[in-house]
């Protein structure tokens, strides 16, 4: 119980104890004098009066606890204030109060340190933490400000040319038409990818999604040859395909799909000067297979498992740089979220065959078809 | 015949209210929309597009979900307390990333827990075109 007095602590306690060992000792006193007196009588067969001799049992008690309580307080006061009672306690009553303590104390020295310890680290991991996390976030949010930065100006540029190419502001002539179709090609290159890094950025968050529906994959690979015969009109390689006469119908995320297989199939133009890019799909059990094979300079063997790793670019050295080297990472993702496979096939100066599979699944209630099948990237 | 009742004119030709501040965007959406047979009408923040919606009752509001002093989704907000305004549809137009989700042929985006049909930067005027035509044919 600590002491309330203007008093010093120490002081107090010194006085305390002090006096709280007189009045024991006092007490004690007080309670042997009637004991010796009934023991003399006793002795000496002397008749007492029994009220008197009550009073002196009495006596002998209250004299003994009153004692004890004493004594007892002073133990605890000397307990509480021990730091500084030390050196003014007897070695017994030292002695008393260490017995049994000193492992106790040594352990709980030993908890307090190993505590004290843990309560550091994990404070140090909080701040890491927290650090951490307005990193990322601000990482986010510099994805999502460039983006935007970046898109803004480029729909301005796009829209202001496409506009004047299609004629709203008057007839254009063929040299005009031909460098609008320059810059806006390029935009589409800058749009792809600005579209590509945050792809990236999703993937790498795990907050990629693909929403699955049923799709008939001949007709999107279709759509996507149709779409680029045009553009490959003038150059030396044709472009086939070799499709299914019936609809094959997947649960698949269709706009994905479709990216999947432009990147394949503009990577064939690219790297192929003279012969033909094939399209074809099959299916083969629980897959459908679609592979995309061109003519092309190929890959070398040790080249394959660099082409879906950040930022490769295999055609770089051969001043083929058109893209981010972004393309097959993100394909592969999509087509692992859709649990399918990339394959690639190639020979140097022969041509290259990639191929992608999906599982031949489809949705089958039309409650599904509406709602879609979520996937999301986890890593 | 060629003799047509301007009244019945009016009725058939969809006003579309385009609220951005970006004046070069409102510029080249308004040239694609006149070009389309709309009547267009331009608000260069929210306030703006508060009011003339309110005077002018578009068939349909294009609106920019980053404005500054008063967002888009404020905007749509204010404009959702009034009778006259309630059930025009919004079309969010934005160049954030978080809103490609499709459905039935529309992008959409949440703002403010709510989710609204939007076109994301940069657009593709035919998906621009398509997406003005599926909101104006939507039933209320």
């Amino acid at each position: 119980m600590p002491i309330k007095s203007k008093k010093s602590p120490f002081w107090n306690s010194i006085e305390e104890v002090s006096i709280l060992r007189k009045f024991a000792i006092l007490f004690l006193l007080t309670s042997i004098s009637p004991m010796s007196l009934l023991y003399y009588a006793y002795v000496k067969g002397i008749k007492i009066d029994t009220i008197a001799m009550i009073l002196m049992v009495l006596g002998v008690l209250v004299g003994y606890f009153a004692a004890r309580s004493l004594l007892v307080r002073a133990i605890s006061i000397a307990k509480e204030n021990r730091k500084t009672l030390e050196p003014f306690l007897s070695p017994s009553v030292l002695k008393e109060l260490n017995a049994g303590e000193n492992e106790l104390m040594v352990l709980n020295s030993t908890f307090a340190a190993v505590i004290k310890q843990l309560e550091t680290n994990i404070r140090d991991l909080q701040t890491k933490n927290a650090e951490l996390q307005s990193l990322d976030q601000l990482k986010d949010e510099f994805v999502n400000t460039v983006s935007h930065e970046f898109r803004s100006p480029l729909t301005i540029i796009q829209e202001s040319i496409r506009q004047i190419a299609e004629g709203l502001f008057g007839e254009i002539n063929q040299a005009q038409m031909r460098y609008f179709n320059i810059s806006l090609k390029n935009i589409d290159r800058l749009k792809a990818l600005i579209n590509n890094m945050l792809d990236i950025a999703k993937i790498e968050k795990g907050k990629f999604e693909i929403i699955k529906k049923n799709v008939d994959v001949v007709d999107l690979i279709r759509d996507v040859v149709n779409d680029f015969s045009v553009r490959m009109v003038g150059k030396n390689v044709e472009l086939k395909s070799e499709l299914p006469s019936h609809p094959v119908v997947v649960l698949a995320d269709k706009d994905k799909i479709i990216q999947v297989l432009i990147n394949l199939v503009s990577n064939a133009y690219k790297f192929t000067e003279k012969g033909q890019i094939k399209v074809s799909l099959r299916e083969a059990g629980k897959f459908i297979e679609c592979s995309v094979e061109d003519t092309g300079i190929g890959i070398a063997q040790k080249d394959i498992p660099l082409l879906f790793s950040k930022f490769h670019q295999i055609g770089r050295s051969q001043g083929l740089d058109q893209g981010t080297g972004l393309g097959l990472v993100i394909a592969k993702n999509i087509i692992e979220l859709h649990n399918g496979q990339v394959i690639v096939e190639s020979q140097e100066g022969v041509g290259s065959k990639f191929t992608i599979t999906l599982p031949n699944v489809v949705g089958e209630s039309k409650g599904k078809e509406n709602h879609g099948e979520k996937n999301i990237n986890s890593r | 015949m060629s003799w047509e009742n301007p009244k019945e004119r009016k009725i058939t030709v969809k006003k579309i209210l385009i609220v951005d501040d970006d004046t070069d965007i409102t510029v080249l959406i308004e040239n694609r929309l006149k070009k389309e047979g709309y009547e267009v009408i331009i608000a260069n923040d929210g306030n703006t597009g508060i009011k003339k919606a309110l005077q002018e009752k578009p068939d349909l509001i294009i609106m920019d979900v980053m404005m500054p002093r008063m967002s888009g989704g404020e905007a749509v907000k204010t404009l959702k307390k009034y009778d006259n305004t309630r059930y025009i549809p919004i079309l969010f137009f934005t160049a954030m990333v978080s809103s490609t989700e499709s459905n039935d042929g529309l992008e959409e985006i949440n703002v403010d827990g709510e989710f609204y049909p939007a076109l994301t930067k940069p657009f593709e005027p035919s998906k621009l075109l398509s997406s003005i035509k599926l909101l104006l044919e939507k039933p209320p």
